[in-house]
């Protein structure tokens, strides 16, 4: 399985840690002058290329990425809430079929190979078994949303290259679409061939919203485009705390998503879901499962602080501590039994044999058990073969 | 549909846990019923049920609770509208949790019928419970709500005068149970209306508004008043046949008894009156409100957790009734202790008080009176002496205005139907703390004495300060190598619980803390041990008093005597006599070492011993010196049934609201030779006791009850019954309340971690 560190950083620090080559590929985007004017206490030396443009930028001025469209050919714009919830909504149900789950509706238009290699380091998948999340999928679904997003897109663009896409094309659309305006409509014709193959992929993370109008179709950014190249603690709005937990172990969640039902349900029994309203308990089986899948106490922990109901929250511990302690006993209980690959030797012809050969092994310090009446030994696995060439010896 | 009153509950299993064919019948009941059942409805099933399709109100916020078809009742205890909402739910619905955010209920039919006798109407039930639902009502549960009340609560039997009267608002109602022949013959027909169907008719007597502030009490009130009450009369000897013919299993109009003790003339008033210093506290008032809601009195129960003062309840509602009463107590000691309440807190002549139990058999002189004494006494079918013939002779045959009985959970149905067939009584009031639901006797409950009244949440009052606030702590000693290796052995499958309970481990824990609240704290401390070896084991090598079945009445004496008033004596050890009838107000902590399997009752029951409010109430407070001055340890050996059994045994509680700390470092690991068992031949010097006693010595101690006419005749061995082998004969329990009449403060207490004792700061620190 290959490794996937998560990172979460800045959309400029990526571009700046890419090789030469694509760096000038994206220096003849205008765009990238004004990202990384933007940027004040960092300075760069100056590419000659992006020199050139950088220059053309000051005379000229900055240039609008491209022009809205009209109101009158686009009706029924969604409005800015509209659209947050149509962003939200479009995130989430890309998430629930990230993680495979059977609430999600199968309705994106991404390849399943392409939703494997974002679930790459998400989830594991063992053979004859449904892919589960891994430790590091489960850190991903407590993140942030831009900071998801942001991992999805690092994934997306390294990936392009497979798909037959420039990295750098992708970069700069990408760049290109930060600049647009939040709600206004975009027409589709002003796109090149990748872009509108990439602007339907964004409409699946629920980056913009697409709409066809008679004779037109048009694209609408959402607050999650234009908070794309921002850098990450900027748009971190502290989310709101749903969770109550009870020190009878139930759990009640404040929330409407699906989403946060496929979280909870990872480490609890979920018993009623009500319209914004979601009751489950932290019982030792639902949290064996979490610990199989990998999932660590600690984070349970974490999550159910972090995302404490405001009512809960002031008060200490928000998380009651006869339930934390119990979740954290209920992982140290599992890990009392200690697995040593060993073998195990028997039938032994004579009472001496086995002797000198128990005498070896300790001798070693491989012996693990033994049983001088019935003659067996128990032996460290990676001590087989002495033991094999001892015994052999001893014949 | 049903609501989850009736789900799929397991049945429970007979157990034969002495494995001999004889039987004592009286012994003691064992909280046998409770043994074999799952911890409740909800651990069963697993399957989630999706109710997000109901329609959310725009101004949902506001509102206090989800209802779900089902049944299922979600309230949010941080709502505004919190104190109207408990109070309108507790009297419809089964509070299945109540911990500090949210609560859970549940509709039943039991419920619902507990509703519509407390004069709540079907109509105010789903307009109330529709306002303060944050979604539309879901369909079934309106319908299930009319399915349940359609019948309850139609039909009262009134006695006025002292002629049994059956009335109703429903004049159809009435025709219908006149169709029954039963019914029909027992009817008295007046002169005046002989003639035809006819009832009189008269006014029903004003509700007066308990639900007052319940966002329009005047619903409420302009309902009940409206209502013309249709009667006819049915002979006094067809009364008990009559009611027979109401119950669900035939007619199904099962009626509510109301006695108009006002204008009862012709039983003589007992003069007395509550002293002025028993003040009853807020909840109490509650509970007495409902029971005389119209004026009259109702016959039901009211549930109110140990030390919360369920007597100065019965107290108070007997004299208000102002009539003879007759108390129930389960035991000797606890008719004593109810005779000393009433002198207590109300103005009664000592003369008009008496005692009757085996040892005490007070003569009744004058026309009224109260009587205390036990189930036993009264229900037993064999023969008596002749002082005692007279006594009951007297009780049969006097009309009594108050039957008063306590722990009416524990009282097995038999025995309910036998005393209630043998005493007239106008109204039955059943107190007790713990009414474990699952328990399928609270059908008998319901018709038998009537519908739960009121039941206070343990929380509220723990917050009022009127009980104490015990940390609750359960105690995880591992098993040592050598007593872990015996107890798998097959060949031990008997003395499984011997060697569990006397693990090295879990004395040195056990003797740690006893040190540890001795010294440090100077706390009086309960040893509890159901299993005797243990208990004699424990007892011997540190020392200490002990108290079994076979204590005699004046070494038990001078035990208690000596806990109460000698500085020496702090810490005594009790099998499970101490459970039910030995009163210790002094004690505050309690381990326990050993416990009968999963029984969540006993459970609730020993916390109940140390949860009678101490100290001043400023220092209980929030804040003040002794924010958590109780404890209660069970100590469990880990990998063994005990944590299995510990986490079923806490499921009453926790449901509660209490919660119970892990604590895994006991004893603390730099102990060491300073307590015992510290080397390795003390212990297998130990294991080898245990498993050379022979296997009757190590089991459960069997208890027989000691203190009345039964006992003195001898328990007689019979054949075993279906009843006695499942633990449903005989008799049990008891704790006492002598609320103390402690001021309320309210005031509201965050948990300030700097306040907790020292063990519950080390854990994972």
């Amino acid at each position: 399985m290959p490794q996937v560190r998560i990172v979460a950083k800045n959309f400029m620090d990526m571009v700046a840690a890419l090789p030469t080559m694509r760096l000038d590929k994206l220096y003849e985007s205008i765009f990238i002058c004004e990202a990384v004017l933007r940027k004040k206490e960092t300075s760069y030396k100056m590419n000659p290329k992006f020199q050139s443009n950088m220059r053309k930028y000051l005379l000229h001025g900055g240039v609008l990425p491209r022009v809205s469209m009209p109101l009158g050919v686009t009706v029924r714009l969604p409005t800015l809430e509209d659209l947050e919830s149509y962003a939200q909504k479009q995130w989430e149900r890309f998430l629930l079929q990230l993680i495979n789950s059977a609430q999600a509706e199968r309705l994106l238009n991404f390849s399943s190979s392409m939703i494997r290699v974002f679930q790459r380091g998400l989830l594991s998948s063992r053979e004859n078994e449904d892919p589960r999340l891994t430790e590091n999928g489960f850190q991903f679904l407590l993140m942030e949303t831009n900071a998801q997003l942001w991992y999805i897109i690092r994934e997306y663009i390294t990936t392009s290259e497979d798909r037959g896409v420039d990295p750098a094309d992708l970069i700069s659309f990408l760049l290109e679409l930060s600049f647009h305006s939040l709600g206004e409509a975009y027409n589709m014709n002003s796109l090149t061939d990748v872009q509108s193959k990439a602007i339907e992929d964004l409409a699946d993370f629920g980056v913009v919203k697409l709409q066809q109008g008679r004779k037109e179709s048009w694209f609408i950014p959402t607050k999650l485009a234009t908070n794309l190249s921002v850098s990450l603690s900027d748009s971190s709005s502290r989310k709101q705390g749903f969770v109550v937990v009870e020190t009878n172990f139930r759990m009640y969640a404040y929330s409407t998503s699906k989403l946060h039902s496929e979280i909870l349900r990872l480490f609890s029994r979920i018993e009623y879901q009500l319209p914004n309203l979601i009751v489950g308990a932290i019982t030792k089986e639902s949290l064996y499962t979490a610990f199989e899948n990998g999932i660590t106490s600690d984070q349970i922990i974490s999550f159910l602080q972090q995302n404490a109901h405001p009512r809960v929250a002031e008060r200490l511990p928000t998380v009651p501590e006869n339930v934390t302690d119990q979740i954290r006993l209920w992982e140290t209980d599992r890990n009392r039994v200690e697995m040593t690959p060993s073998h195990l030797y028997e039938d032994f012809p004579s009472k001496d044999v086995f002797e000198t050969a128990s005498d070896f092994a300790r001798e070693v310090g491989g012996l693990l058990w033994e049983d001088s009446q019935k003659m067996r030994l128990i032996v460290r696995g990676e001590l087989h073969q002495q033991m094999r060439d001892f015994l052999r010896r001893s014949k | 549909m049903t609501g989850d009153g009736d789900r799929g509950r397991p049945k429970k299993k007979l157990k034969n846990s002495a494995k001999a064919s004889h039987f004592v019948e009286y012994k003691e009941l064992d909280y046998a019923e409770d043994f074999d059942e799952e911890t409740g409805d909800r651990d069963g099933e697993a399957k989630k049920r999706d109710f997000t399709k109901l329609e959310l109100k725009l101004d949902h916020s506001n509102r206090p609770l989800w209802a779900c078809s089902d049944g299922r009742i979600f309230l949010e205890t941080f709502s505004p509208l919190y104190k109207q909402a408990y109070d309108f739910l507790i009297a419809i619905a089964e509070p299945v949790c109540r911990p500090e955010s949210m609560h859970e209920y549940n509709l039943t039919p039991h419920s619902l019928y507990a509703a519509v006798s407390v004069g709540l109407e079907t109509e105010t039930i789903v307009n109330v419970l529709n306002k303060l639902s944050k979604t539309k009502l879901p369909k079934e549960m309106i319908d299930f709500i009319h399915g349940s009340t359609a019948n309850y609560g139609k039909v009262k039997l009134v006695l006025k005068k002292n002629r049994y009267f059956i009335e109703s608002p429903f004049p159809e109602v009435l025709k219908k149970l006149l169709k029954d022949d039963v019914i029909n013959k027992a009817r008295i027909s007046s002169e005046e209306n002989r003639a035809g169907e006819a009832f009189s008719i008269s006014k029903a007597p004003g509700e007066i508004n308990t639900h007052s502030g319940l966002l329009d009490g005047v619903d409420l009130a302009a309902v009940a008043e409206e209502k013309e009450i249709h009667s006819f009369e049915v002979d006094p000897s067809q009364v008990e046949s009559v009611k027979q013919r109401c119950l669900p299993n035939a007619l199904n109009y099962p009626m509510l008894e109301e006695y108009d003790f006002r204008n009862d003339t012709v039983n003589p008033d007992l003069n007395m009156e509550l002293k002025p210093q028993a003040q009853p506290r807020p909840y109490q008032e509650k509970s007495l409100s409902k029971m005389f809601g119209n004026g009259r009195a109702r016959s039901g129960i009211i549930v109110l957790p140990c030390g919360a003062g369920k007597s100065l309840v019965g107290v108070s509602a007997a004299c208000r009734i102002k009539k003879s009463c007759l108390c129930l107590a389960t035991n000797a000691v606890s008719v004593d202790q109810w005779a000393f309440q009433f002198k207590l807190w109300s103005t009664i002549r000592d003369d008009q008080i008496c005692r009757f139990t085996s040892d005490n058999k007070e003569k009744f002189r004058g026309n009224t009176g109260v009587v205390v004494t036990t189930y036993n006494m009264v229900a037993f079918g064999g023969k008596r002496s002749e002082d005692s013939e007279k006594i009951i002779e007297e009780i049969r045959n006097r009309e009594w205005g108050l039957l008063l009985m306590d722990e009416v959970h524990v009282v097995p149905a038999h025995m309910f139907r036998k005393v209630i067939s043998i005493t007239k009584s106008h109204c039955k009031l059943g107190l007790t703390a713990t009414l474990v639901r699952e328990d399928e006797r609270i059908t008998d409950l319901n018709f038998l004495i009537g519908p739960k009244l009121y039941e206070a949440n343990w929380l509220d009052l723990v917050k009022g300060g009127f009980i104490a606030n015990v940390q609750c702590a359960e105690v995880w000693c591992p098993m040592t190598k050598e007593f872990f290796a015996e107890y798998l052995k097959k060949e031990n499958s008997k003395k499984k619980q011997a060697l569990y309970v006397m693990n090295p481990n879990k004395f040195r824990a056990c003797e740690f803390l006893i040190r540890f609240h001795e010294q440090q704290r100077g706390d009086k401390i309960i040893v509890f041990a159901d299993n005797l070896f243990a208990l004699t084991a424990y007892a011997m090598r540190l020392r200490k008093p002990m108290i079994y079945g076979a204590t005699s009445h004046q070494e038990r004496t001078r035990i208690l005597e000596a806990f109460k008033h000698s500085p020496d004596v702090n810490t005594i050890f009790l099998s499970k006599v101490g459970d039910n009838s030995i009163d210790i107000p002094e004690a505050n902590v309690i381990i326990q070492i050993s416990s009968h399997a999963g029984s969540r009752r006993q459970e609730a029951q020993r916390l109940g011993r140390i949860l009678r409010a101490k100290g001043r109430p400023q220092d209980r407070m929030a804040g003040g010196k002794e924010e958590y001055n109780a404890f209660f340890y069970s100590l469990v050996s880990t990998d063994t049934q005990e944590m299995y059994y510990s986490t079923k045994r806490q499921q009453f509680l926790i449901d509660q609201g209490y919660s119970f700390k892990v604590i895994t470092s006991l004893p603390p690991l730099d102990s060491g030779p300073e307590l015992s068992l510290y080397h390795l031949n003390e212990q297998l010097d130990l294991l080898n006791k245990v498993l050379s006693a022979g296997d009757d010595a190590v089991g459960l101690e069997q208890l027989e009850e000691d203190a009345d006419d039964i006992a003195l005749l001898k328990a007689r061995r019979t054949v075993g019954s279906m009843s006695a082998l499942s633990g449903a004969s005989g008799m049990v329990y008891m704790e006492y309340n002598t609320g103390h009449g402690k001021k309320k403060v309210a005031k509201i207490k965050p948990k300030d971690p700097s306040k907790r004792h020292s063990l519950f700061k080390k854990r994972f620190g």
